[in-house]
């Protein structure tokens, strides 16, 4: 990174904590502090839906996917939409209108405290270690192809994050998202009309497609039903569908931002702006990854894109295979070069037979590149004695430090770092509300003044943030940590989701079967885990269709009544 | 035994019955905007697929 990209990175820094620090003075009751005052316009609200949900290893992993296995990864959105009209219809006007802080205070108003806090705990456990590998990953993959230091990348973006949204809590968190959200996108369409200008003369964008498409990067549906496959027709709209009601409902981080709107409609109405927008954004996204795979058609990639990694190999006791595989995969591209080439010409000139056979050279070429490629994932892997070993993350990192000029690489790394601390402000800011609101409130301190309980959220956050950077120190040496944080995750998204379909859903429902419901379909959710192979997407389906099942069922020997009757639909 | 909740909440949120109607009728009017929703999620998924066959085959 040159000067120019230093200053484009600071600049961006300071603007985000001053802008954030400086709306200190509209924060000063509980109201204002958690919720904005609800007086937020849906706009600012939507963008800042948006870039919760966009974390940045969902921007910099989706561009990696996007070159190794194309488009596929869109389909995990495409149950996103019917989502957010099923929460337009319930979660929206339900929270809004019980005036609760947290989504899981509705649920002492429909159960009882121990299903509260409950939930509110697996939120705090599942997101506060969460938020430390929101945080961790970036910052690994940024040390490695920047070469700074892993602490101190974690520490600017969790400290300064952590800093700014102490100071102005839910305000500061949603106005900077509305910033970063230009930043992100400035920085995408930077990054896409670079490449197009770096792709050869005779390559035009309808050319780099078809190249694309040849090689199997843009199948944006697969009607396939298979329950193991993670990416399909059928696990996105279904799967997806309930990770994204799960998510967007019951998860209060994503419950908070709708909560800051000026009405239910504004509410609503920031929902449906991520039901029309997000799709088309993840397709912006995933392009810029197809584009990058089509620029390396011309230029020669890095047969392994994690340097440290491929460092160690080609180092260590099996340097000479690692040559060895390193000359067939140079030969290998430069055969598929030529063949990509020929198939733009023949795209242009050819007739219908040439551009078949010229198609299938191609294609044949690219599978001989691809098979040299994999060869050296697994000397990799072989050597560093990790199986699960990819570099898919740091293929984009990797292509901006090396192919974008100066200032554009310190705008996409002042993009990516945006994407981490949208997710980071808002995941901190829920934190402090839940702990805030569904413990010291609630069982600590119920009758404290307003400005007591801004004071105990702001040194919520402040702990929150320490605690997610000390996370994220450590998650950077312990890979398996963020596969078990990932998991433990999935366990609880779709088990939380029953819970609040009974609360909503289900007018028999009762606090014993909601209780005790949970805790089955986290069970259900981690016996299927165990002792099947299917896809993650569809652990939200199972879990929420146990917790309904078995809190149905226990709700009916229940002849209690609710303690206080809360709405149902 | 105890009354079961109210379905519509209003005892819980202390509103009337013409206030819930009131609010039920202006929901409502959300639900041309919830179905144009779902349409266009349809043709967004159908135009992606024809992208997809337009430039794969």
């Amino acid at each position: 990174m040159g000067l120019l990209d230093w200053i484009v990175v600071v600049a961006y820094l300071a603007y985000i904590i001053w802008s954030g620090v400086k709306l200190n003075r509209q924060s000063q009751d509980a109201e204002a502090y958690f919720l904005a005052g609800r007086s937020l316009p849906w706009w600012a609200v939507g963008l800042s839906v948006m870039a919760t949900q966009l974390s940045a290893i969902t921007l910099v992993g989706t561009t990696g996917q996007a070159y190794s296995d194309g488009m596929r990864f869109i389909q995990f959105y495409y149950g996103l939409p019917l989502a957010m009209v099923i929460l337009c219809v319930t979660a929206v006007p339900f929270f809004y209108r019980a005036r609760v802080f947290t989504a899981y205070e509705y649920l002492e108003r429909r159960f009882d405290a121990r299903t509260r806090s409950l939930t509110s705990f697996l939120f705090l456990v599942s997101r506060g270690l969460g938020v430390g590998v929101i945080i961790a990953a970036p910052s690994v993959i940024l040390s490695i192809v920047l070469g700074w230091s892993e602490a101190a990348t974690v520490f600017a973006m969790g400290l300064s994050t952590t800093l700014y949204t102490v100071v102005g809590g839910v305000q500061a968190v949603t106005w900077t998202d509305v910033k970063q959200m230009f930043v992100i996108f400035a920085g995408l369409f930077v990054c896409l009309f670079v490449i197009l200008s770096k792709l050869p003369a005779e390559v035009s964008l309808d050319g780099a497609l078809h190249l694309a498409g040849a090689a199997g990067r843009l199948t944006t549906v697969d009607t396939t039903f298979d329950l193991k496959q993670t990416y399909t027709l059928w696990s996105g709209l279904v799967g997806g569908l309930f990770l994204m009601l799960a998510y967007f409902g019951c998860d209060q981080s994503q419950v908070q931002r709708f909560l800051t709107a000026k009405s239910v409609d504004e509410g609503r109405t920031s929902l449906l702006m991520s039901a029309f927008v997000k799709i088309p954004m993840q397709f912006l996204i995933l392009l810029v990854g197809v584009l990058v795979f089509v620029f390396y058609q011309f230029e020669r990639p890095p047969l392994v894109f994690n340097a440290v990694a491929e460092r160690r190999v080609a180092e260590g006791a099996r340097a000479s295979d690692y040559a060895a595989v390193g000359a067939e995969y140079t030969s290998a591209h430069e055969e598929r070069e030529r063949a990509a080439v020929a198939y733009v010409r023949a795209r242009r000139g050819g007739d219908e037979r040439g551009r078949e056979r010229a198609r299938a050279e191609y294609v044949l070429a690219d599978g001989r590149f691809n098979a040299a490629r994999q060869r050296g994932l697994t000397l990799v892997r072989a050597t560093g004695g990790d199986a699960n070993f990819t570099d898919v993350n740091y293929v984009f990192p990797t292509f901006v430090v090396a192919n974008m000029p100066a200032g554009i690489v310190g705008l996409i790394i002042a993009a990516i770092f945006a994407a981490a601390m949208s997710s980071i402000s808002a995941e901190l800011n829920a934190l402090a509300t839940a702990t805030t609101i569904d413990f010291y409130r609630r069982h600590y301190r119920p009758d404290a003044d307003d400005r007591h309980y801004v004071r105990v959220g702001r040194a919520a956050t402040a702990v929150w943030g320490v605690f997610a950077c000390v996370v994220a120190l450590y998650a950077t040496s312990l890979g398996s940590l963020i596969e078990v944080v990932n998991r433990f995750g999935s366990f609880f998204y779709g088990s939380l989701l029953g819970v609040f379909v009974l609360a909503v859903g289900v007018r028999r429902a009762r606090a014993r079967g909601a209780f005790w419901g949970l805790l089955a379909g986290m069970l259900s959710v981690w016996v299927a885990s165990l002792y099947t192979d299917i896809a993650f997407l569809w652990f939200n389906l199972i879990g929420c269709a146990a917790v309904v099942a078995v809190g149905y069922l226990l709700s009916l020997t229940d002849r209690r009544p609710d303690a206080n009757g809360a709405e149902t639909l | 035994m105890a009354e079961e909740p109210d379905r519509d909440g209003g005892d819980d949120l202390g509103e009337d019955k013409e206030t819930i109607r009131e609010r039920a009728r202006a929901d409502s009017r959300w639900h041309p905007v919830y179905l144009a929703v779902v349409v266009v999620t349809a043709l967004v998924i159908a135009a992606l697929w024809a992208f997809s066959r337009a430039y794969s085959s």
